[in-house]
């Protein structure tokens, strides 16, 4: 256990100084930021006295080393549009973010996981059909569409939601749904199938002629054996809805961590977009080593040796 | 509980909260389409930051914005005598207090004017050069005087004193923000920029840079008493999710709505649009110094195959403004619609591609996909017309600004106006030391510059008139700019919100003092 943890941080390690490297070169190689950072009009010596400002005449090499040296000792910089720390930056669009993700999770194992289970057992009836079609429903209609389709049916005609920004608990209604309904289907159908190679199995009908109930039958030997697909599917969504889901943040005006990424990207906001890749992969990482442990514990067979 | 009386009481909290979101009275709430990365109105210049100082800032000399052409009034001067053609001399308001408690002093103005004259901080310098070049110092007389001298005769003085990047900021405030409270430091100004502190009507309470703008009624203001509590500016990128926000009842107002959505707002009996064609233009530019763009007749072509009343028709359902000059009304005595600088004429646009000898080479427009309302489609119809008196146009959508590139040849662009005098418009872009000289696709010679220089620092008026109209004159027989329209720029309101946008301002302020706006409710 402690050897694959060791073994896996270093792995961490190289792969998100990788990742930084590629990053930090790559978005210079793409020209200037002050373009969409000064507005028109800018003579060719305040041109350049912003971008020494910046720091941005430096060699790119100098850059890097210096924003390794600062990197050390917790400094990740100042964004180069709202001139405030990017720490500071994200911690305002993450914990926007993390809300919806949490809700969105929440919604997404309430409903997939008893929906796949029902699609299991109904799996001869008319009824496990419908839960089968809803999903597949929920499966094909893009998420923005949906958004929408909410905001016309919720907004516009009802007035029962609001439909722009966080403010209050009303405001995550439509966009957990808009963003969960992808996921719950996907979650369903993994459920399900699961589910029925499990129901397949010996140990099940050992488990029903001790004289289990069919509920203890279902869930404790059931859904146990039939976790593993489960959460290697939630392990998928999270890293997915990491980095922000855009569409869904740009229809309801949601100010996360996706529209800060895509914002950055656009503007060449190189620090904001340097320590967004860092959160994100940092994320994805976490998420990984996190779905590995839950291997192991919801099924003692897995061994978690240093890979 | 029953699936039904679950239902109905999920109804009922889902009804109430939108009731009482709704209610909120004394509260404005405006969603736009983009916040401000920072606020500090003496080094900002951009189009996003400007809608929001004027509502917390005041300048030394006030204006009547109701009015086209300007008309000063008292500011946080009440009184003003220019002493020489170099030097003007302001008495300052007493009794006026900034949001934080501090009372406003000589000190305090001459700290904001000179934290932009003398400046170190790089923002500061770029305005500097770009507004105040002119200006050599600042100092205080007495304890109720200051003195503002030029380096040559400034005929803009009031002009200059009322603009946003000279507006007044609390001295002892931002010293203290960090480090030594004895000192300005740029982290200092920094930190401003991210809570500001002025004298206006409203103080800000929360700022989220990017996101969220909250005003708050300011009690102790010198004027009129804001109409409104509170003001809360809510960023809504997406322009459909602003309509929705309008029509949902979760914003009053909402900014940037483009022309062919006017029909949808306006078609909601409870909404309406209200719109003013900007002072701002769209312009096609071209880089003279390229070799291929180097004939001044293969460019008057160019301008002269656009028809921009066209453009007008088709793009802005004839709201916005065809210019004859590189001209505003809120010039005032300065305004010369009647110098007819560009216009279209397709006959003579092919008689002088026949005699520049252009040989159909292919000319590359450079435009952004969507930083212009209609940009794009404008290029794609200049392309047609160019086609028609035989000009090869290859459009080239790009986000890199290609205004110093040696290879641009042609290019989409704004020309905005900072502040109502040929001098903050056209000189920002045009001068011998504006952007487009400084960048290398415009060579002004010598007798350009000295007529900049007559028409910039004379102060008589007939003398700045006549030297604007061969500025004109140049431009047009050397063209390097080709001002399409002023755009015609529409918000959305409730019905029951009285209020416009004012001809007296620069481009996008959103202006919420007394008498500005007013509510059927309060």
């Amino acid at each position: 256990m402690v050897e694959f943890l060791v073994a896996r941080v270093l792995r961490v390690v190289v792969t998100l100084w990788a990742i930084i490297s590629l990053v930090f070169i790559a978005t210079r190689l793409t020209g200037n930021p002050i373009d969409f950072l000064m507005p028109e009009g800018l003579d060719a010596q305040s041109r350049q006295e912003m971008i020494a400002y910046w720091g941005l005449d430096r060699p790119t090499l100098e850059q890097y080393l210096l924003f390794w040296r600062s990197l050390m000792t917790g400094d990740f910089g100042l964004g180069l549009m709202e001139r405030r720390p990017v720490a500071a930056i994200f911690g305002e669009r993450l914990g926007q973010s993390a809300s919806l993700l949490l809700a969105t999770l929440a919604l997404t194992v309430a409903v997939g996981v008893p929906a796949g289970i029902a699609a299991a057992i109904w799996r001869r009836s008319i009824r496990g059909t419908a839960v089968l079609v809803v999903a597949f429903l929920g499966y094909a209609i893009p998420n923005f569409v949906l958004a929408i389709l909410l905001v016309l049916i919720f907004s516009l005609s009802l007035h029962w939601l609001p439909s722009a920004g966080s403010a209050s608990l009303t405001h995550y209604v439509m966009p957990t749904i808009a963003l969960s309904a992808y996921f719950v289907a996907g979650l369903t159908r993994y459920t399900r199938d699961a589910m029925l190679d499990v129901l397949s199995q010996d140990y099940m009908r050992t488990a029903r002629a001790k004289g289990l109930s069919e509920a203890a039958v279902v869930l404790r030997h059931g859904l146990r054996n039939a976790l593993i697909p489960v959460v290697t599917v939630l392990g998928l969504q999270i890293t997915t809805l990491v980095s922000g889901a855009v569409v869904i943040e740009t229809v309801f005006a949601w100010h996360g961590v996706g529209d800060l990424l895509v914002g950055a990207t656009l503007r060449r906001d190189y620090p904001v977009l340097q320590f967004g890749v860092l959160v994100v992969a940092g994320a994805v990482v976490v998420v990984n080593i996190a779905v590995d442990l839950a291997y192991a514990a919801i099924d003692p067979r897995v061994r978690l040796a240093g890979a | 509980m029953t699936a039904q009386s679950m239902k109905t009481l999920l109804a009922a909290a889902l009804t109430t909260t939108a009731l009482v979101s709704s209610v909120g009275a004394q509260e404005l709430k405006v969603g736009v389409q983009n916040m401000a990365p920072w606020l500090d109105p003496g080094r900002d210049f951009s189009n996003v930051g400007s809608q929001f100082y004027f509502n917390t800032f005041d300048p030394m000399i006030g204006k009547d914005h109701t009015k086209v052409e300007s008309v000063w009034e008292p500011g946080l001067a009440t009184s003003w005598k220019q002493t020489s053609p170099t030097a003007i001399e302001l008495k300052i308001r007493q009794g006026v207090t900034f949001h934080n408690g501090d009372p406003m002093t000589v000190e305090d103005v001459v700290f904001s004017l000179d934290r932009i004259i003398n400046a170190t901080f790089p923002p500061y310098t770029v305005r500097q050069r770009d507004t105040l070049p002119n200006m050599a110092k600042v100092e205080a007389v007495d304890a109720e005087t200051i003195r503002v001298t030029a380096k040559k005769p400034e005929p803009l003085f009031e002009t200059l004193l009322n603009v946003q990047q000279t507006m007044i900021v609390p001295k002892k405030y931002i010293m203290g923000l960090t480090g030594d409270p004895a000192v300005a430091e740029p982290s200092d100004f920094e930190a401003f920029a991210l809570k500001p502190v002025g004298t206006g009507p409203y103080k800000i309470v929360e700022f989220v840079p990017n996101q969220k703008l909250v005003y708050e009624r300011f009690d102790r203001f010198w004027g009129a008493k804001a109409p409104f509590q509170r003001v809360v500016v809510q960023r809504i990128p997406e322009l459909s999710s602003r309509i929705t926000a309008l029509k949902n009842g979760e914003a009053d107002l909402i900014t940037n709505v483009p022309p062919d959505q006017l029909d949808i707002i306006a078609g909601d009996g409870k909404l309406k649009v209200e719109g003013m064609q900007t002072p701002l233009f769209h312009v096609v530019i071209f880089n003279t110094q390229n070799p291929k763009m180097a004939d001044k007749r293969l460019r008057q072509a160019l301008s002269y195959a656009i028809d921009r009343r066209m453009l007008n028709e088709a793009l802005w359902s004839g709201k916005a403004k065809v210019p004859t000059s590189h001209t505003f009304e809120q010039f005032g005595a300065l305004y010369m619609p009647e110098l007819n600088t560009f216009e279209y004429n397709p006959e003579k646009a092919k008689q002088l591609l026949k005699e520049a000898g252009y040989d159909g080479f292919p000319i590359r427009y450079d435009i952004q996909a969507a930083y212009y309302t209609n940009g794009l489609l404008a290029a794609q119809a200049i392309r047609e017309m160019w086609a028609e008196v035989g000009v090869k146009m290859e459009i080239n959508v790009t986000e890199q600004w290609t205004g110093s590139d040696p290879t641009m040849m042609a290019r989409g662009w704004s020309n905005p106006m900072y502040f109502p005098d040929p001098a903050g418009s056209f000189g920002i872009m045009w001068a011998p030391t504006g952007n487009s000289a400084t960048e290398g696709r415009f060579r002004p010679d010598a007798t350009y510059a000295e007529i900049w220089d007559r028409f910039r620092f004379s102060t008589d008026l007939v003398a700045r008139k006549r030297a604007f109209a061969e500025l004109m004159q140049a431009i047009k027989n050397d063209p390097p700019v080709l001002p399409l329209y002023q755009p015609y720029e529409s918000y959305g309101l409730k019905q029951t919100i009285s209020w416009r946008p004012l001809p007296g301002h620069i481009p996008y302020v959103l202006d919420f003092r007394a008498g500005r706006i007013a509510t059927a409710s309060n």
